[in-house]
């Protein structure tokens, strides 16, 4: 009888044990980083791995934490690895560093399919129109002229088969939409892929109100199967969504204090129940130079290394705070009002823009700099061009010239791309695309330029607002960073991943309001032709008197 | 159109010796009923039996007769035929072949208007070919005081897959769960006499809107009927939901016309228990109350028949043989109205609007659609009702890809006045001469024939 | 004796060639739409070029649309003479200048033996108007003073136009057809439909003159013999070009961007022609049929051209390569300065021409107007893309007077020569020609 019951309570146990096992696990954190021109740069990413397969399909039919309607899509549609990223504004690389995740202006979309599909072209239609419906951005643009399959640029972040290799790498594809713009529409469905929503832990602080008045601010999904134990037998999948925006506090007060209310308009009461670790960090690389205190006081602080270089943190559980049931407003407060310096310039930064005037021809122009003073940097350039800017790529030419003697009308040294990889556009069917592996001096600029023509477009392939323009999307910069003070040291280097600007090229623009009348006046010229052969050819060359109507001939 | 006509076909036989056995064997009236679908060797759509058994033996269905889960009626035989004759008609009429239900399926299909709203054609889904999508969400709006959990991949295996099973050669049926933690629902419960909180039934209508926007599939144009399953807020607890008589409804849920279901599930939680308290909800109860509206909301039940007989209730397969039949039946005559009502709506579009480009494509949907209607008709008049079923989906299927197909919308608004303007700028001015010249020529080879027959 | 002349001509012409290239004009000529089209570019054949030594198929992008073997040639020629290859230009030019010489000289020779069979047709009173021989002398002077300071001509070799090889190949086709060799006339009209499509309807004058040196009777079996010779043969070289061209480069890819390039019109870039403007202002719906009107345009006047024309299959050629140069999908100057230069042959029709003053005008005024409109467009922004297309309308008209105005003359004149250059006076009053 005991030993009965004892079975029982074990069983029970037990099936109560195996039925908390949840596969999957939510994490939420949010960067919060001071800089030192009085802007502030917070960083929020929420973080749902999931315990299944992506190649599983049988998996994702019973959700828990991982959204169920983004689950659907990215099973339905094979996708091995999906980064979409939705911005509004530039990320200035020389005031700001580098960010957590690094997005263009607009949207940008890169999708890894799993080894085995068909059709990726088609699949590949079929998912943009999907995720511009979720997303209620205009993704479904993202169509066959302006989608590149990159060579070297982008690998897969996540883990891969190894079986799969040489099959995998023909699997992806990249497109941008540079005139995107983000609004609350687009961080609504965002929310809602959170298990939490709007309403517990760090996801009440987003408020759209003041999120959206920055000058820079970015959504992001990022997809991708990741290794669940340390010998990588048990895969599993991740889910990263982030918002970053770059507030200016100092815009509307006359200190450089900040605080989540002061930023946010809100305070965070509560943390998300089902997360499994909700924290907060400040980056305090800025205390040395404008020393500010931070109120309430850490749960702890932490440093880390990111190449070589020590980056102190101050921590905050938030968690301690709900059970406390203490109010979390994490504030700053500056020593002195308004001490500004100069950030310093990151290692790699990039800068592009236009050459050129007039409608018929134009150029662009991409400056690298490496401000290594020892190393030579290696980065792959990607661009990728709309089939109506015809790239002639005998002009490109690539030159290097020291920081410090830069001048654009000068001749530096020609160098040659260490790896080229060139894919002509054709008109109205695919972009031209152009990567180069480039290896960039210490201490230098390297020029890139190239020359395109302009189309004329027929009339209905201009937009609504002709003279606006078109735009050019980012050109990417990848690249792998040491920044090791000892060059023997390879081992902390990080993958650097740049965008630079977006162009707006203007079009030659035929008259809209013309298309009969041109067809009258073409036709005409034409009938003129066939009317005077016509007469010359059937009609005889005769003497007679016309007087009027009635020719007398002779 | 008329209505569908239905005719009978019947024969009398004595039992066989192997029905005997059990018939000597059986102690109840299920158990017989389900020995002598064992010992069937055809299960086929659309064939009923009529077991009669003379009064006093053991498995005597009674005065009323009793109707098994399988295609058999069990009846007191008497001597008198012509009420005999009557209950059986009635049976076969009203409950097998529901002459009603179907009659009332094809006019509704067809477009008919009703004078009457009708609730009950009103609750279920209409027939949709390409299957369905099921469902099943935890709403739990507030995780950090009860963390609830579900194992619904089993409840669904054990509960479901019977329907499910039964189900899977005519219509494709998904089942997906997922838990819910950032909403709530939209109204703010009451206050009820007995210290705990009531939903009124003005109030059931708003409840779910909040929920929808999570509801949706991004993936199918399947309908998805959703079952909810809501654990009450802390200070809302215990909820009750209440009719309209102010009794408080046994199963605690509702259900929502071609939408789904909702269930209330109460929570007890300790005083002084740590939270957030684990909960681990039993299935059984719940997955029979989501069954029975899955039921309701498939158009399987219920069937308003003013006879006095009893049925065998669907149990643990939740859905009966004859029940599947009705379904079936049903449902083609569905497919079957629609189709054509879709095929003459294309039919009158096109004689309406004379510049639309008909592709082939659209033309072989609809010479197909054509087809598997008359083999629909066929295998109905024929009773197999498996066949007509098939046909009838795919009849449905190819009509609505005729009508719907995109490459009608693209011509539709170029006027044909603008045409004139695009061609007559070069072919009047090119004509013109070379009409003229023509007739010059015409003119000039008369005189001259004229000239040598002189 | 008129060798002097000559040889001074062409000096002073390469001179003037040779110093045009050392200034920026050169530049600004390479980029005028007027002058270069897609077709013609020297820029997109760099670019080919550059990918062709990569080892990239330059067919592979819509950039390059030179023909295989002219990709290959093109690339000696660059990696022999380097930056010299203006060199390469003006000697072309010199070439068909002297080609052209020989043009004059064979056809003056012709029209005198024409003249001398038909003498007994023409009435007494045209005296004045017969051909004489020191007349068609100066006429080889004239049609190499002609070329050579074409400002047309002189633009197109300073901006290193391929054009200049197709050129080439129609004058040559048009000197062997002269000479009478079969053959060689046949390959030299079939290089010349290879470079580009059009000149494939140069087969009907050169079949005509070759098989009326048979006989006269063209419904002779000799004639219809020779004819049938004359087709199959140029087809064939055609075919075999083809060919060629398919075997050094492996697959059909090149097709799609020369001969469907120059058929299908994909590229909108503005030029001197009228179809850019009308297939960017068309309806999606149409466009495809207004593009087989507008091909079938530019072939149809061979029909009832050789009809009219076909006792004078030299004259239907000249009338050919005029029209040819109008209705082509992507025209240029290079079309407009050949039948320029070939008028000089026909000298003794311009007294007739009636709309002599307004043509020289109208062309005046466009090739002035042209760049200023297109600079006002592209750069300044004050006009748009209709004032550049009315330009090129007036061109085109102005090319179609000229054209039809010589066809006039000369048919006017053939009647002059049977009739007598006098009107006729019946009961008082002064008859008039007229067409009926």
């Amino acid at each position: 009888m005991a030993a009965s019951i004892a079975i029982r309570l074990i069983f029970f146990i037990l099936l109560f044990g195996c039925v908390f096992a949840f596969e999957d696990d939510f994490h939420e954190e949010l960067l919060v980083k001071p800089m030192k021109n009085g802007q502030v740069y917070t960083s929020f990413q929420f973080t749902t791995t999931w315990n299944v397969s992506v190649e599983d399909e049988k998996s994702f039919e019973h959700y828990h934490l991982f959204s169920k309607s983004l689950g659907e899509v990215l099973s339905h549609y094979s996708v091995q690895e999906l980064h979409l990223s939705l911005t509004q504004g530039l990320w200035h690389y020389e005031k700001w560093g580098y960010p957590v995740h690094d997005a263009p202006p607009g949207a940008e979309l890169w999708v890894w399919f799993r080894p085995g599909t068909e059709n990726i072209d088609q699949t590949w239609t079929d998912l943009i129109n999907v995720l511009s419906g979720m997303f209620c951005a205009s993704l479904n643009f993202l169509d066959h002229r302006s989608v590149v399959t990159p060579h070297l640029a982008f690998r897969p972040t996540g883990v891969t088969p190894s079986h799969h290799q040489r099959l995998f790498a023909k699997n992806i594809r990249y497109a941008t939409l540079p005139n995107e713009n983000v609004c609350t529409e687009n961080m609504t469905p965002w929310k809602k892929l959170l298990p939490c929503g709007a309403r517990a832990g760090l996801t009440s602080l987003l408020n759209a109100y003041k999120v959206y008045d920055t000058s820079y601010h970015s959504l992001g999904v990022h997809f991708r199967p990741i290794c669940m134990s340390d010998d990588c037998s048990v895969h599993g999948v991740e889910l990263v969504q982030s918002l970053a925006a770059v507030f200016d506090p100092t815009l509307t007060s006359r200190s450089q204090d900040w605080s989540l209310k002061k930023l946010f308009a809100r305070t965070m009461s509560s943390s998300c129940p089902v997360a499994s670790s909700s924290i907060a960090m400040v980056d305090l690389s800025s205390n040395f130079s404008s020393p500010f205190t931070l109120d309430p006081l850490p749960s702890r602080e932490e440093i880390a290394l990111r190449g070589r270089i020590k980056v102190r943190y101050a921590v905050y559980e938030i968690r301690d705070f709900a059970r406390n049931q203490r109010v979390f407003n994490l504030a700053a407060k500056y020593k002195s009002e308004m001490s500004f310096s100069a950030n310093e310039p990151p290692v790699v930064h990039a800068q592009r823009f236009q050459t050129g005037y007039g409608q018929a021809k134009g150029g662009v122009m991409s400056l690298l700099y490496n401000h290594h003073p020892k190393e030579n940097i290696i980065v792959n350039y990607l661009e990728v061009i709309p089939w109506f800017c015809r790239v002639y790529l005998h002009t490109l030419k690539i030159e290097s010239f020291d920081k410090t003697v830069h001048d654009i009308s000068a001749n530096g040294t020609i160098r040659k791309p260490m790896h080229f990889h060139y894919v002509p556009g054709k008109d109205r069917q695919r972009p031209y695309h152009l990567e180069l592996l480039l290896d960039l001096p210490p201490n230098s600029v390297t020029r890139l330029s190239f020359e395109f023509d302009r189309a004329l477009l027929k009339w209905t392939e201009y937009p609504p607002d002709a003279n606006h323009g078109f735009y050019i999307g980012s050109a990417v910069i990848s690249t792998v960073v040491r920044t090791a003070k000892h060059i023997n040291d390879t081992s902390e280097s990080f993958f650097l991943r740049l965008h630079t600007e977006t162009l707006l090229i203007t079009l030659p623009t035929p008259d809209f309001s013309m298309p009969y009348n041109v067809i009258c006046l073409a036709c005409t010229v034409v009938a003129i032709a066939f009317g005077s052969i016509h007469n010359l050819t059937t009609r005889q060359l005769i003497g007679g008197i016309s007087c009027g109507e009635n020719a007398v001939l002779v | 159109m008329e209505g569908p006509k239905v005719s009978y076909r019947c024969n009398v036989r004595q039992y066989f010796n192997e029905e005997m056995l059990t018939y000597k064997e059986a102690t109840t009236l299920s158990s017989f009923d389900d020995a002598l679908e064992e010992l069937k060797l055809l299960k086929e759509n659309g064939k009923y039996t009529f077991v009669l058994i003379p009064e006093g033996e053991v498995v005597d269905p009674g005065d009323r007769g009793y109707i098994g889960r399988h295609r058999s009626a069990f009846l007191r035989s008497s001597k008198d035929l012509a009420s005999l004759v009557s209950k059986i008609s009635g049976v076969m009429r009203e409950i097998f072949a529901a002459e009603k239900v179907i009659a009332k399926a094809w006019n509704t299909a067809v477009g008919a208007v009703h004078q009457q709203a009708d609730k009950d054609s009103m609750r279920a889904l209409q027939s949709q070919p390409n299957g369905y999508e099921i469902t099943f969400t935890l709403l739990n709006p507030q995780p950090s005081h009860v963390r609830a959990s579900w194992n619904i991949q089993e409840a669904t295996k054990r509960y479901l897959s019977p329907l499910l099973s039964a189900l899977h050669d005519y219509t494709n049926i998904k089942v997906k769960s997922q838990y819910l933690h950032s909403t709530n629902i939209g109204v703010r419960p009451k206050v009820d006499q007995v210290g705990g909180y009531a939903l009124n039934i003005d109030q059931l209508p708003h409840i779910i809107n909040p929920i929808e926007a999570f509801l949706g599939s991004h993936v199918s144009n399947n309908p998805n009927l959703n079952f909810i399953l809501y654990i009450p807020l802390r200070d809302q607890s215990p909820l009750f939901i209440y009719n309209q008589n102010g009794e408080k409804v046994a199963s605690n849920a509702f259900l929502s016309p071609r939408w789904g279901g909702f269930l209330v599930h109460n929570v007890r939680v300790e005083e002084n228990a740590s939270l957030p308290v684990d909960v681990q909800i039993d299935e059984r109860p719940v997955m029979q109350v989501f069954a029975a509206q899955l039921r309701l909301l498939l158009g399987v039940s219920p069937l308003h028949h003013g006879l006095a007989v009893e049925e065998a209730p669907a149990g643990n397969a939740v859905i009966t043989d004859w029940e599947l039949d009705l379904w079936l039946r049903s449902h083609c005559l569905e497919n079957l109205a629609s189709s054509v009502a879709t095929l003459n709506s294309l039919a009158q579009l096109l004689e309406k609007i004379g510049n639309i480009v008909i592709n082939d494509d659209i033309g072989r949907e609809v010479e197909r659609a054509v087809e598997q209607i008359q083999i629909s008709h066929t295998a109905l008049s024929q009773g197999q009702l498996r066949d007509a079923y098939l046909s009838s989906r795919q009849a449905k299927q190819f009509s609505e890809k005729a009508f719907f197909d995109p490459s009608l919308l693209e011509l539709l608004y170029f006027p044909e006045d603008q045409k004139f303007a695009i061609y007559i700028p070069l072919f009047l001015p090119i004509g013109i001469p070379v009409v003229m010249s023509v007739l010059q020529s015409l003119k000039y080879l008369r005189k001259k024939n004229k000239q040598k027959m002189e | 004796m008129m060798a002097f002349p000559f040889l001074l001509t062409c000096f002073v012409g390469m001179g003037l060639r040779y110093w045009l290239f050392g200034t920026s004009l050169a530049g600004w000529f390479a980029e005028q739409n007027e002058i270069v089209t897609p077709l013609t570019s020297w820029k997109r054949v760099t670019e080919g070029l550059s990918l062709f030594n990569l080892d990239r198929s330059p067919y592979e992008g819509d950039i390059f649309h030179e023909t295989p073997l002219v990709l290959r040639l093109l690339n000696q020629l660059n990696n022999s003479f380097g930056s010299s290859l203006y060199i390469l230009f003006m000697l072309l030019d010199l070439l068909i200048a002297v080609l052209l010489e020989r043009i004059a000289k064979h056809h003056g020779r012709y029209l005198l033996q024409e003249q001398a069979r038909k003498i007994s047709e023409y009435s007494t009173e045209a005296q004045d108007i017969l051909l004489k021989t020191n007349a068609l002398q100066i006429t080889r002077l004239i049609i190499v003073a002609g070329y050579l300071f074409n400002p047309y001509v002189v633009m197109t070799c300073i901006a290193k136009s391929t054009a200049i090889f197709n050129n080439l190949a129609i004058v040559s086709a048009m000197l062997l057809t002269l000479k009478g060799n079969q053959t060689w006339a046949c390959l030299w009209i079939a290089v010349a439909a290879y470079l580009s499509f059009y000149p494939i309807m140069l087969v009907v004058p050169a079949a005509i003159f070759i098989a009326q040196r048979q006989g006269t009777d063209l419904s002779s079996p000799q004639c219809i013999s020779s004819v049938m010779k004359t087709v199959l043969c140029t087809l064939t070289s055609l075919t075999a070009l083809l060919y060629i061209s398919f075997t050094l480069e492996g697959s059909w890819q090149f097709l799609n961007s020369t001969y469907g390039f120059i058929l299908s019109v994909p590229d909108l870039t503005p030029n001197m022609g009228v179809f850019w403007y009308f297939f960017t202002e068309m309806f999606e719906h149409f466009c495809l049929f207004f593009l087989w009107v507008f091909q079938i345009n530019a072939f149809i006047y061979t029909v009832p051209l050789s009809i009219k024309l076909r006792d004078q299959p030299i004259f239907l050629m000249f009338m050919l390569i005029a029209l040819m140069a109008i209705f082509k999908s992507y025209p240029s100057y290079a079309d407009c300065a050949l039948y320029l230069s070939l008028i000089p042959l026909w000298r003794h029709v311009l007294p007739q021409t009636r709309n002599n003053f307004i043509v020289v005008c109208m062309l005046m005024v466009c090739s002035v107007l042209a760049p200023v409109l297109w600079h006002l467009w592209i750069y300044s922004g004050s006009a748009n893309a209709n004032f550049y297309f009315a330009i090129a309308l007036v061109f085109s008209t102005a090319q179609i007077f000229l054209v039809t105005d010589l066809l006039f003359a000369f048919l006017r004149r053939e009647y002059d020569l049977l009739h007598g250059s006098k009107p006729l006076i019946i009961n008082g009053k002064p008859t008039e020609v007229i067409l009926e």
